[in-house]
């Protein structure tokens, strides 16, 4: 039984994202002007390797990858399982490091980094060994969360806007944009999430356009949409402090200000939790599942405590000797995208079609 | 389907020690709000061997008791001052004097001493970027004497003393007669030219021995008897003290022009400062006073449109800005003929002060505080990266005009 | 084989054909107890018995019911047991509800609900009428649902009296009544209510083997069926049971195609599967406008947030993120702060165990000493605290609209009250990551429940068009008309 609707899992693609919009800015693209146009063509080129997703999708009726590997051979499933794992058990690590980071270091100094890691974890774990329905509704809520949130601010900005500090004075612009597509690029594991979490969805509709991958057409169009308000009101109100910025949308939240409320930057930190734990357990759900699949006798509790537990601590092991920069400020992550979003999904097309086209006339039969 | 014990267990497990972890996520450090020590206002001075001495106005409160925390007729403030290399140094050296951490989230504004060096923005603000508590959105702003006379300078108008001087500084920017500057407007200075207006304020003492009195009635007939004869007690004491030093009166005398990190010795009176803040789009009412059939009228003056445009012609620059205002004159007119004539008036009134703020700010002083550069950089990004660091040569050759419509209601 | 039965084993015992063996039995088995009445009485010449418990049957039913007709049949002269039978089973109406029973355990049930057993000699059976006359309450006021507009009576202890204040409003055939016994030693009437063209069969039959697994020896109220039906009962906060003692709510839910479970002994109904929803409408919603019932319903969702987070959110951002308040608020709390000795966080555990004392002291007193404790709560909580300088105005200002705000949805008052604390301390100790990170596990703790494959966030998450608008201001009646939700359109799988 399918549970998870398809604003659902867009909803938990589009919280994987915002956390990156929240948390990290890179602050050395001094010019967020070029940044937007790096989007474009960064989401342009997800919608291009998202194609054969789709394709994927609808030969296997929305079977994911690991379930169709294990489906032709047991050692290609572990061997599918066995790279995504890695993939979410890294992701894991750079979502809680990347939390407890800049928890500690923008937000308050009372909470330790260890603490911040630790009921991060927990409250994820707690999430993760649910079914994945619980995950999806909790992802709306923290999506609607963030969309209200961002309409407030910008209410509380809109009277500031100088549209002057927009601009694309920079020497290596082509050079600069190709690094911005690269970043943003970077930042989007939310379609890897789709291509594993596609097999859960609920397709039952019976319509033909594919409506398993409309999850993902529909989270780059809200995310592209999201990310270049974010990024226009950042640059036109606050101009050139964004390149002293580390969190240049925290910083917008913070000079927002209507006349009850003095400033968002606290709804901004109550949001970025709640979407923090979110995309946490979105992974670590993952990684429980490819552990599953790799030791089927492990319950679902063990197999996300060990999905939730071995990132955290890997993490901590950078954390707490204040060696955390290398991971927080690095473009790492766009070629894993590209292959286990696009290149797995192809190859098990190839290796898998013949066998999918006699199952399936198995069936009718 | 029901979960076995062992699970249930388990997940009672988990979220007992979730909540364990939650309680002990501070490891038990509290921190009170009575433990911190509210700034509203500061002062910043260069000290005597180089580096800084702080003021700070923080809040203390005046109340009566617990039925009244805040008593609005007293400046609810304290002032103290530390001294340090940097900033930040002086601020804890402050703090150390009250037993309490500062609380920096409610600064409304600094102050500056005119010889403070502002070359480096990031440097000089270091002590707000790492408290990520401060609002981008302080007022800045220069004493005309030291930073510390304005932080003594208590007034009892607002809450506090601090909310005061801030009230001081948005009235005169509301009005256009001086201009203001946030934090932001500074801090964005970082890569980019340097080109900032700052309002001045000047601190004039005032004797008002008989208005401690009258405190003192007013309180006894808001407060009840008790309270109020406690604060005529305060009034009276006041009194006492009023004919020594007295409630001091701080306006805005001038608007500074700063450039390079240096105070600039020319400054903009209120008149080249509403012609600014018209130039910037900052302005959206004004006052004037224009000469009409032999006698001086009051006109005030609210934005209509005002658009600002850069082109750049045959190897020149031009700035162009169209500005509409409507105008309120406080005499009746007439005739349409005599709202023309008016209108005429006033339009050669406000061109006379675009003028003078464009030579006073551009052309002598080459401090761009129009924002010239910027419209260069949004419409011509291949010209301002030319330019960029010969931007003077731009402010002396451009072409500045100024097309002004009033409509007179 | 023949033995004397006792209170252990007499369930599957046959009737002794013999009256005086019978009654003999009976008293073995009741202990000879004082209520039990037997009549020993021939009737043209065969030897019978009328048994009752005192107090349990209208004596003036019986006198008339029973009595007189039986001494009617006297006239008759000789008749054989079998005749008395047949006339008393078939040629005769002599009471509303008439059985026949041919062990003990059945006899035993009937007494103890109110029947009069009437045992003729050489049968191996007996009949049973029904003529119950015990006390009752008479039908109220709702105690704990009051409205303004809708309906003013209430259910009773009563289950039959119950049964019809349902049956009156809802005059379809469809509407069933499934009733059973609970209880080894109780063996108290349930009874299952739905309506059988609305009501999901799955779920029907879930609540039923529910029902019929309860191992309890005795069960006096509706909570001890709760957790034998309520799928997430252990795991959960909120409940996807509710309760009400509205007949007028208990009709509205079958209508929407719920369960109700009536249990005799209690006026309290449990309907089941609930939405979250659910919880923040009343009978009164429908009898007010539109933008009244949708102004009252968003006041109700406004209070449940204010009543479990308001004072964790107080103390999270006073403690740790005062930069958030304006300035004069900020500068009124920092001075009254100032004075106390406690931090914020103890100050509000404080105040709010005080109040739940109040509360609880409140239900449980008698109504004669109510105003007293009133006055000393008001004194103590309200002047005396603030002026000793124990707790800050503020403060007292923050938990008096939690605690009225809780109040508004009485049926959420348990899961609220323990929620508040627990975002006090989360707010109190971990500022806004503890209160958002206590969020986020309450999300997905109320997320998770899915009784009866119907989330409990439906119609919202997952979205349900068909509902959403019922959900936040309240379908127009002319959209009733077209259709009505059931939670069958809510349930996935």
């Amino acid at each position: 039984m399918k549970k998870l609707t398809t604003f659902q899992l867009m909803s938990i693609m589009l919280c994987a994202r915002f956390f990156s919009t929240m948390t990290y800015f890179p602050f050395a693209y001094e010019n967020a002007a070029v940044y937007m146009l790096g989007a474009v063509i960064s989401t342009a080129l997800q919608a291009l390797i998202l194609l054969p997703a789709a394709v994927f999708a609808h030969a296997f009726n929305g079977e994911d990858p690991c379930g169709l590997s294990a489906s032709k051979s047991r050692v290609l499933g572990y061997a599918v399982s066995a790279l995504y794992l890695v993939y979410f058990a890294f992701s894991a690590f750079i979502t809680v490091g990347d939390f407890s980071y800049f928890m500690d270091y923008y937000f308050t100094g009372y909470i330790p980094r260890i603490m911040a890691v630790i009921c991060s974890v927990l409250a994820a774990v707690y999430i993760a060994r649910m079914k994945i329905s619980v995950l999806g509704k909790a992802a709306v809520y923290a999506s609607a969360g963030f969309i209200i949130m961002t309409v407030m601010v910008v209410c509380g900005s809109i009277s500031d806007l100088y549209f002057t500090n927009f601009h694309f004075a920079e020497e290596n612009i082509t050079d600069l944009i190709f690094s911005c597509v690269k970043a943003e690029f970077s930042r989007n594991g939310s379609l890897v999430l789709f291509v594993f979490l596609m097999s859960e969805l609920d397709a039952s509709k019976g319509k033909k356009d594919m409506p398993i991958s409309r999850a993902a057409w529909y989270f780059l169009a809200v995310k592209i949409i999201v990310l270049e308000l974010i990024l226009f009101l950042i640059t036109v109100i606050l101009g050139d402090y964004v390149q002293l910025a580390r969190l240049p949308f925290f910083s917008l939240a913070a000079y927002s200000q209507t006349g009850i409320i003095e400033r968002f930057d606290g709804l901004f930190m109550f949001v970025w939790v709640i979407i923090a734990v979110v995309k946490l357990s979105a992974y670590i759900f993952c990684g429980a599942k490819c552990l599953r699949n790799l030791f089927p006798s492990l319950s679902r509790f063990t197999s996300a405590a060990a999905a939730g537990a071995v990132p955290a601590a890997a993490s901590l092991f950078f954390l707490i000797p204040h060696n955390w920069e290398r991971f927080a400020y690095s473009d790492g992550g766009a070629w894993q995208i590209v292959i286990l979003t696009a290149a797995v999904p192809v190859l098990l097309m190839i290796i898998c079609r013949k066998g999918g086209k006699e199952k399936n006339e198995k069936k009718l039969g | 389907m029901r979960k076995s014990s062992a699970d249930n267990i388990k997940i009672y497990l988990l979220v007992t020690v979730l909540g364990i972890s939650l309680l002990f996520s501070a490891f038990g450090k509290t921190a009170n709000i009575s433990d911190r020590m509210l700034v509203h206002a500061m002062g910043i001075d260069p000290s005597e061997d180089g580096g800084y001495k702080v003021s700070m106005q923080i809040f203390k409160s005046s109340g009566a008791g617990s039925d009244t925390p805040i008593d609005p007729s007293q400046p609810n403030v304290e002032v103290i001052s530390g001294e340090g290399k940097t900033i930040t140094e002086a601020i804890k050296k402050a703090s150390y004097k009250t037993g309490r951490e500062a609380f920096l989230g409610h600064l409304q504004l600094i102050c500056f001493n005119r010889d403070i060096d502002f070359s480096d923005p990031e440097d000089l603000f270091r002590f707000t970027l790492a408290d990520k508590n401060v609002y981008l959105g302080v007022d800045l702003c220069l004493s005309e004497t030291t930073a510390e006379d304005i932080m003594n300078a208590k007034m009892t108008r607002g809450a506090t003393s601090a909310e005061a001087l801030k009230k001081i500084i948005d009235t005169n920017a509301e009005n256009s007669t001086a201009i203001k500057c946030e934090m932001l407007d500074f801090l964005s200075c970082v890569n980019t030219p340097q080109h900032i207006a700052m309002p001045v304020l000047s601190v004039e003492e005032q004797s008002e021995g008989s208005e401690g009195g009258s405190s003192g009635q007013q309180a006894e007939q808001q407060g009840g008897q008790q309270q109020g004869q406690q604060q005529e007690q305060q009034g009276s004491s006041e009194q006492q003290e009023g004919q020594g030093s007295s409630e001091p009166q701080v306006s805005v005398s001038s608007t500074a022009l700063i450039k390079e990190g240096k105070v600039l010795e020319d400054t903009l009176d209120s008149d080249e400062a509403q012609g600014v803040a018209w130039l910037t789009r900052r302005a959206e009412r004004g006052d004037m006073i224009v000469k009409h059939s032999g006698e001086l009228i009051n006109v005030m003056l609210t934005r209509d449109k005002i658009k600002t445009d850069l082109k750049i012609k045959d190897g020149r620059i031009s700035y162009k800005a169209d500005i509409t205002v409507v105008a309120h004159a406080n005499k009746n007119l007439r005739s349409s003929a005599e709202s023309e004539e008016l209108s005429g008036e006033i339009a050669d009134e406000l061109q006379r002060i675009f003028k003078a703020a464009e030579d006073k700010a551009l052309r002598k002083n080459g401090t761009d505080i129009v924002g010239i550069w910027q419209l260069l950089r949004h419409e011509y990004p291949r010209t301002y990266i030319r330019y960029q660091d010969s931007l003077d040569d731009i402010y002396r050759a451009i072409d500045f005009e100024t097309d002004v419509k009033v409509r007179v209601e | 084989m023949s033995f004397s039965p006792d209170h252990e084993n007499y369930k599957e015992i046959q009737i002794s054909p013999q009256v005086s063996d019978a009654m003999r039995d009976l008293r073995a088995v009741t202990g000879n107890t004082m209520d039990l009445n037997i009549m020993n009485v021939k009737i043209c010449g065969v030897d019978c018995a009328l048994v009752s418990i005192e107090g349990m049957v209208s004596t003036v039913s019986m006198s008339e019911l029973i009595f007189h007709p039986l001494m009617e049949l006297e006239k008759r002269g000789s008749l054989k047991p079998e005749d008395i039978f047949s006339f008393l089973t078939e040629k005769s109406l002599l009471a509303a509800e008439r059985k026949t029973v041919y062990n003990y355990g059945n006899v035993i049930q009937f007494l103890f609900s109110g029947f009069a057993v009437v045992f003729i000699d050489s049968l191996k059976k007996a009949v049973v009428f029904g003529i119950q006359g015990y006390d009752k309450r008479a039908v109220t006021i709702p105690e704990t649902e009051q409205t303004i507009r809708a309906a003013q009576d209430s259910f009773t202890e009563t289950i039959r009296t119950n049964l019809s204040l349902v049956r009156r409003r809802m005059k379809t055939p469809s509407l069933r009544f499934e009733m059973s016994q609970v209880g080894e030693i109780s063996s108290t009437d349930v009874c299952m209510l739905y309506l059988a063209d609305r009501a999901s069969p799955e779920i029907i039959e879930k609540i039923r083997s529910g029902l019929s697994s309860i191992k309890l020896d005795t069960v006096l109220t509706s909570g001890y069926i709760e957790p034998f039906i309520d799928e997430s009962y252990d795991r959960s906060v909120f409940s996807s049971v509710m309760t009400t003692e509205r007949p007028d709510m208990v009709c509205a839910s079958l209508n929407e195609g719920k369960v109700c479970v009536l249990v005799d002994g209690t006026p309290f109904c449990l309907i089941l599967p609930t939405l979250f929803a659910d919880n923040f409408r009343t009978m009164d919603d429908y009898c007010n406008k539109s933008f009244y019932t949708a102004f009252s319903r968003w006041m109700k969702y406004a209070s449940f947030f204010l009543a479990i987070a308001f004072p964790g959110l107080y103390v999270a951002l006073v403690m740790y993120h005062p930069e958030t308040f304006t300035l004069k608020l900020l500068l009124n709390l920092a001075a009254s702060e100032e004075a106390t000795p406690y931090p914020p966080v103890f100050e509000v555990i404080l105040l709010v165990v005080l109040f739940e004392i109040m509360r609880e002291a409140g239900l449980r007193m008698p109504k004669a000493v109510g105003g007293a404790v009133s006055i000393v709560g008001g004194l103590i909580i309200g002047d005396a605290a603030v002026k000793s300088g124990l707790v800050s105005a503020p403060l007292l200002i923050v938990v008096g609209i939690t605690a009225t705000a809780s109040f508004v949805t009485p049926s959420l008052y348990s899961a609220v009250s323990v929620l508040r604390l627990v975002f006090i301390l989360a707010g109190g100790f971990g500022g806004l990551f503890g209160l958002s990170a206590a969020m986020i596990v309450l999300i997905a703790n109320v997320n998770a429940m899915n009784d009866f494959a119907v989330s409990f966030t439906a119609p919202l998450t997952p979205f349900f068009r068909s509902g959403v608008k019922d959900m936040l201001v309240r379908d127009s009646f002319k959209e009733y008309e077209k259709r009505q939700a059931t939670v069958e359109d809510f349930r996935q799988g």
